[in-house]
């Protein structure tokens, strides 16, 4: 009896301990965690397939919480740490992560409210007012109730007669909940005319990407992202030459029941001429023929910086069985940089990063992607099981290997030298694809004799 | 030696009766765990012998993005084994579910089966639940003939299959309406926890 007692009076202080100071509480602790990386796509309404506002909505799934975020599968993240850091980043840090675990396994106490901060609030509709243009998608898009996830380019025809300078754009989905991102790209080809036509419609479902070079990007829609006014810098208002089209691509979800969007495009105009236009650097390698079984198919390629460019975002492209994504910079002084590294490649997270503080690469610089892909059974994601061959197409069974860098050139009258060898180099990617192809053809003619 | 014999007898037929007790217990208990209510307020019984072939129950929460992912295929399921006597149920296990949210997003999945409420997660415990989506199979007498997932499409959080490779939950049914044993009988299931309140208290 009195060693039990003993017991007890040993073990209180420390329980005491633990409730006051020791355990993280739901108000003081984790609450701000899940406002400031979860609650912008965790709300009802949006993407998040659950909030994560009330103490209710974290306490019933405390450990799983926890479990998920030691994972790092949310919030989700794909480039690893390198050089530079990226503006859009969602990350945890490790301490916040041990925060979780610790509440969960403390049995996720709630605390004392006066501790809680405000839930953050998020604008709703148009964020700066009533655009100058809106653009509708003209009707309600079916997203089926399963499948793959759904890549869809919409034609927004603008039909200018002249050359239009948008300081602000924002991409309003009608429903959140299937919404991952919007991208509204720029064509002056017309090829997305044509590929929508071709398709039926106003629209062509191409999961590998526009179909055309994009002439540029306007500001696109993620969850919880605020819309930007660009009109106080220089170069960050954006020209819509006459002619140009938009190809607005949303990226859907299907959830498990068929949902409509019929997503809006606002632009905001400005009469000042931007400096300096947005320009694209693309990468890709299309010769691409993946046997069953390799585990780590390689492709490569390089563009050399024609001009000094500054360069601001990244996105890189692969399908199903993309497996890790590099991309670098060697300098003309011998020294190597890292862009991007995605070791892990998911297709259905890939994104536009943008870098924290653009930077400047000289000319003469050379931009470098390695792309690797794993066609095993081990890949989850193989289309085919059995893995079969693999060819580069952009059907959601095909692969196909990307990357945008988007920047400025430092000098505005170096924008069309920077456009020419992009299209340049397009080509030069396409008879590289073309002349492998004969090759293999050749090859495969020859074994067969 | 008759004494001991004696004793044996007594002994033997002692824990008989206990046991048969104990069952006639246990059976009750089951019995009650498989009356729940539906979403428009009224008991529903799992049918029992002379009534299906199997009875398959899927637990489900309304918020949980792999449960409701999974909507295409329990319906698919269901139509297919509602042919060869086999009742299909969803079970909602969650204990501050409102009726009328459970209804709303029955009918927006589009379940065309029994959907059932079970906020005191009694037939959760009974089956051994732990996760949203879990299946488990009974036979018409009420013994669990399988528990986990419905396949495999599911390799982690986050991380979905392209090709579906094994049909669990086909499987444990082919099995079980041909009068054979389920050749894998317990498989994990990926999802999202039941929550057991705050205690966290599993059974």
């Amino acid at each position: 009896m009195w060693t039990l007692l003993m017991l007890g009076a040993m073990a209180a202080p420390g329980l005491e301990a633990r409730q006051q100071g020791g355990a993280p509480t739901f108000c003081r602790d984790v609450a701000p965690i899940l406002f400031n990386n979860c609650t912008s796509c965790h709300r009802p309404g949006e993407v998040g397939p659950f909030p994560l506002v009330t103490y209710e909505d974290a306490r019933k799934r405390a450990r799983q919480l926890a479990r998920i975020c030691e994972k790092r599968i949310m919030p989700p993240w794909k480039p690893a740490a390198g050089p530079e850091t990226f503006k859009n980043a969602r990350m945890l840090t490790n301490e916040q992560i041990a925060v979780l675990k610790a509440w969960a396994e403390a049995g996720a106490p709630k605390g004392d409210e006066a501790d809680l901060p405000p839930p953050p609030k998020f604008p709703e509709g148009w964020h700066l007012g009533e655009p100058d243009l809106i653009l509708t998608v003209p009707k309600p898009f079916v997203i089926p109730a399963e499948g793959p996830d759904i890549y869809v380019h919409f034609v927004l025809p603008l039909n200018f007669k002249e050359d239009k300078y948008v300081r602000a754009c924002q991409v309003l989905p009608s429903n959140r909940r299937v919404a991952h991102h919007g991208v509204p790209i720029l064509d002056g080809s017309g090829t997305a005319r044509r590929l929508a036509a071709k398709h039926g419609g106003d629209h062509y479902p191409n999961f590998g990407g526009p179909g055309f070079i994009p002439r540029g990007f306007l500001p696109g829609y993620a969850p919880g992202q605020l819309t930007k006014d660009a009109d106080e810098s220089d170069d960050r208002g954006i020209t819509l030459p006459k002619g140009t089209d938009i190809v607005l691509q949303m990226h859907y979800h299907p959830t498990g029941k068929e949902e409509t969007d019929q997503p809006r495009i606002g632009l905001y105009f400005t009469d000042r001429k931007p400096k300096r236009n947005p320009c694209i650097i693309a990468l890709a390698n299309n010769d691409i023929y993946i046997p069953p079984g390799e585990k780590a198919f390689r492709r490569s390629d390089a563009f050399r910086l024609p001009v000094d460019f500054e360069v601001r975002d990244i996105w890189a492209h692969m399908h199903m069985i993309g497996r890790e994504v590099r991309v670098w910079a060697e300098l003309p002084d011998g020294k190597r940089k890292e862009l991007l590294h995605i070791p892990d490649w998911d297709f259905n997270w890939q994104e536009s990063y943008f870098y924290t503080e653009p930077f400047v690469l000289p000319k003469g610089t050379w931009i470098r992607a390695e792309f690797v892909w794993d066609n095993t059974a081990d890949n989850p994601r193989n289309p085919n099981h059995p893995p079969k061959f693999i060819e580069w197409g952009e059907g959601s069974t095909d692969e196909m290997s990307g990357l945008i860098i988007g920047g400025v050139t430092v000098r505005p009258q170096d924008e069309l030298v920077m456009w020419a060898s992009v299209i340049g180099h397009y080509f030069e990617i396409e008879n590289k694809a073309n002349e492998a192809r004969k090759r293999r053809e050749q090859n495969r003619a020859s074994g067969r004799r | 030696m008759r004494r001991f014999l004696r004793l044996l007898i007594t002994v033997v037929v002692g824990s008989g009766l206990v046991w048969q007790i104990h069952a006639q217990d246990d059976q009750a208990k089951t019995r009650d765990a498989e009356v729940l209510t539906d979403v428009s307020g009224k008991p529903y019984r799992l049918p029992g012998p002379g009534e299906c072939q199997a009875v398959v129950v899927i637990f489900l929460s309304h918020d949980c993005p792999i449960a409701n992912a999974y909507a295409p295929e329990i319906k698919r399921l269901c139509q297919v084994y509602k042919q060869r006597g086999v009742v299909f149920c969803v079970v909602y296990a969650e204990r501050d579910l409102s009726r009328e949210t459970a209804k709303k997003h029955a009918q927006e999945y589009g379940y065309c089966c029994p959907v059932l409420l079970d906020p005191e997660l009694k037939l959760v415990r009974r089956v051994g639940a732990t996760k949203v989506p879990e299946a488990a199979v009974l036979s018409p007498r009420g013994d669990l003939l399988y528990r986990g997932r419905i396949d495999d499409r599911y390799v982690d959080y986050g991380q979905r299959r392209s090709v579906v490779r094994s049909q669990d939950l086909r499987d444990a049914l082919d099995a079980a309406l041909s009068g054979k044993p389920v050749a894998r009988p317990r498989t994990e299931v990926i999802g999202c926890d039941i929550d057991f309140g705050p205690t966290g208290q599993h059974r």
